[in-house]
């Protein structure tokens, strides 16, 4: 519960420090919202909270990014939070490595701007003697990216990456939708690679995309419940016909329904979440069914928001079309939800017989 | 004795599992045919028999009456195991093991609880005679009529829905004592022989094909005063404490037999390769009804292993799994026709289990969604006392 401790914590602050008018504010362009956001996570220790204090990180468990992504995603806080907290979500895994050390100690002074792959899944960049080409298209980033965790050839097999695109190499934002979030291209031009681990098979790159789920996942959950919430609270009060909206219950099955299906979304990131924490043999397989089942929860609660709230839910200073923009692009990030069930399937087509799928009872 | 290991969770776990390798084999064959209405019983009425043996037929009862007070993780491990091994469900005894005793517990008298009690662990069935034709998301539109006389009433009215009461010793009842009453003032709660005069059970036959309840007609049947829980007029705060009774085993053991079910589907499909297995929608679309079941069987054991039951908190989370899991079996019921729409055609003509068949899976879930408090009502409690929205 330690987690949800540290999460009430965050959404007051962010409630006060990250309000409506500064959302607002940043979806109009304006770029100092986000840097305030990022500093505010660096002083409260947000971002490297599950990275172990070895790699310069406050050693809590993998729970407490979880449930602060939750939060970032109730307030639709800016991107670059996201990434940065899915390498310390990851970074939990290579404890021990300079791969390690270079996210904690980047992302403990703030230094550290991520990117990371978040569209394209597929493509890889090339490293030789220490330097970086390549690109990649639709990466997840922020303001101000400094440096890339991507896929790696590397002498003909498997790495990831740190790399330094500060000086030899760019991060180039695309204009998306949705606004509290950047997604660019990475070109490395020879880059300096800051810090590499070998990946022959493929886990550790596997792992990221694992964490990347869940934090996408927990995104959605927050954000869920957020649109949900507002949804409520403006059918309690908006009145038509001489009541209010909310007593009516062809509407109020709607919001039921929203309830209803973020129950067992929730209830299914909780269990990938643990999963994750415990590095069980499901871990991958229930993040992607968590992201999956999130994704579409999502999409549905932000969807019915926009539409419960009528006419004001479809102009641009009510916040329905903010969150209902973040859920389609968390729908896209990370393999569609399709793509994410058809695989989940495939995995636990293979452990079908073992007589072990995921939540058996005990053996 | 599997009792002796309740202070060590594996080994009680491994101990039911012995005993369940060594006692099923012995059920019954069900004599019914698959496409016969009647409901096969005699499976049930041995496995009470053998659990009662062991001393596993109630155990969720406290120990003053009868019961060894299992606490509810004890419990969850039965009903895993009992799903695991596809033990025969214990459906014709839901009313009499759980809302006969929660009822009398509270409200009864010492001669009820001691006459009734040990009657229901020795496997009495009881029924539940509370819809009527005109009452039914609206129960307290009952209009049943009990008249005293003397040391009895007299009963007049028209019942329905009221599950295996073709097989019940006895019947709990709503009936209105004050005639002048409307709504919930004015009902009575009462303990109703089934063989009584005038009481005449006619199975209804379901749309799945089974008749699985039956109408009750009561004509001038009498009930001896003392059979009455509770005071005249207060029958409706004591059919408060019956609805109240603890259904989330229930749901467990039948989330758990599903579980085992889509288990066993994925094992064949992948196993025997069939095409549904390599189509990329029919996959996503399996991966997404198991991901809801493990959804479903966590929120189902935080609401049982719960350590306090707030009323709102524990109605709004059994409305939440209700409405879930209802709608689950609904979808997977659709799902198993749409991948075998040939097989699913046909009934089957052997006296297997008929609940393997595509077509009476997914038409028995329709009932899923009616049965005990239908899925619209369960979204006013949820938006009602859960959201807060104001009430229509």
């Amino acid at each position: 519960m330690e987690e949800e401790f540290i999460a009430e914590a965050a959404r007051d602050i962010l409630a006060r420090e990250f309000d409506r008018v500064r959302l607002h504010a940043l979806y109009d362009g304006d770029g100092a919202v986000a840097d305030r956001v990022w500093s505010l996570a660096v002083e409260m220790g947000w971002l490297t909270a599950s990275i172990p204090e070895a790699s310069g990180g406050l050693g809590l468990p993998p729970d407490v990014t979880l449930a602060l992504l939750r939060e970032f995603g109730r307030c639709a806080a800016p991107g670059a939070l996201l990434p940065a907290c899915v390498a310390a979500l990851w970074a939990g895994r290579v404890e021990g490595t300079g791969l390690a050390s270079a996210i904690g100690d980047g992302l403990r002074m703030g230094t550290l701007r991520l990117a990371m792959p978040a569209l394209d899944l597929c493509s890889r960049i090339d490293i030789a003697g220490g330097r970086a080409t390549g690109r990649l298209h639709g990466a997840i980033g922020g303001s101000g990216v400094t440096a890339a965790l991507l896929p790696a050839w590397h002498g003909g097999e498997g790495a990831v990456a740190l790399v330094d695109l500060s000086a030899d190499g760019t991060f180039t934002p695309g204009g998306i939708w949705d606004r509290t979030r950047v997604i660019g291209d990475i070109a490395c031009d020879n880059s300096p690679v800051i810090a590499i681990l070998p990946d022959r098979d493929g886990v550790l790159f596997d792992d990221l995309l694992t964490a990347l789920r869940l934090a996408i996942a927990a995104d959605s959950v927050g954000g869920m419940q957020a649109v949900r919430g507002m949804t409520v609270h403006y059918m309690c009060e908006r009145e038509q016909f001489g009541r209010a909206i909310g007593s009516f219950q062809a509407l109020k099955h709607r919001v039921a329904n929203c309830y209803v299906g973020e129950q067992a979304a929730t209830k299914n990131f909780t269990l990938a979440s643990r999963a994750f924490a415990a590095d069980a043999r499901d871990a991958a397989v229930l993040a992607r069914m968590a992201k999956a089942d999130a994704g579409a929860a999502y999409l549905r609660n932000a969807e019915e928001s926009l539409l419960l709230h009528g006419g004001v839910g479809f102009t641009w200073e009510f916040d329905c079309h903010i969150y209902l923009k973040r859920a389609r692009l968390n729908a896209a990030v990370a393999s569609s939800e399709q793509e994410n069930w058809d695989s989940a399937f495939a995995m636990l087509g293979a452990m079908a017989g073992e007589a072990c799928l995921p939540g058996a009872v005990a053996a | 004795m599997i009792l002796q290991h309740m202070h060590d969770e594996t080994a009680f776990r491994s101990a039911v599992r012995d005993w369940l390798g060594r006692i099923l084999p012995q059920r019954p064959v069900p004599a019914e045919h698959a496409s016969s209405d009647v409901v096969p019983v005699a499976a049930q009425r041995w496995w009470m028999a053998a659990l009662n043996q062991v001393g596993l037929g109630t155990p969720h009862w406290p120990g003053a009456y009868g019961g060894v007070d299992m606490s509810p993780r004890l419990q969850a491990i039965l009903v895993e195991e009992f799903a695991r091994a596809e033990a025969p469900p214990l459906d014709i005894f839901m009313i009499s093991l759980n809302h006969v005793p929660v009822t009398l517990m509270r409200w009864g008298t010492e001669a009820q609880k001691r006459r009734y009690l040990p009657e229901v662990r020795e496997g009495a069935v009881w029924c539940q005679g509370f819809s009527e034709p005109g009452a039914g998301s609206d129960l307290a539109a009952l209009r049943t009529r009990a008249v005293r006389d003397g040391d009895h009433y007299v009963i007049n009215g028209h019942k329905i829905w009221s599950s295996f009461s073709m097989y019940a010793d006895r019947a709990i009842l709503l009936a209105r004592t004050d005639p002048g009453s409307t709504r919930h003032s004015g009902i009575s709660f009462f303990l109703m022989d089934m063989k009584a005069p005038g009481v005449d059970v006619r199975p209804v036959r379901q749309a799945n094909g089974k008749s699985k309840f039956a109408e009750l007609f009561l004509t001038d049947v009498h009930i001896p005063a003392v059979d009455r829980v509770g005071d005249e007029g207060q029958g409706w705060a004591v059919a408060q404490t019956t609805l109240s009774a603890e259904r989330g085993l229930y749901s467990l053991e039948n989330s758990e037999r599903l579980h085992r079910a889509m288990e066993i589907f994925l094992r064949e499909a992948v196993a025997q390769g069939r095409p549904w297995a390599r189509d990329s929608r029919l996959r996503a679309r399996f991966a997404e009804l198991f991901a809801r079941l493990q959804s479903i069987r966590a929120l189902i054991r935080d609401l049982l292993f719960a350590e306090d039951h707030d009323g709102a908190g524990t109605m709004i989370a059994a409305a939440t799994i209700k409405i879930l899991f209802s709608e689950l079996r609904r979808d997977y019921g659709a799902f198993r026709i749409e991948v075998d729409p040939v097989e699913s055609v046909y009934i089957g003509d052997d006296t297997e289990e008929l609940s393997a068949n595509p077509m009476f899976a997914s038409l028995t879930s329709f009932g899923g969604m009616i049965g005990g408090g239908t899925n619209d009502i369960m979204r006013n409690i949820i938006a009602e006392r859960g959201l807060g929205l104001p009430r229509g």
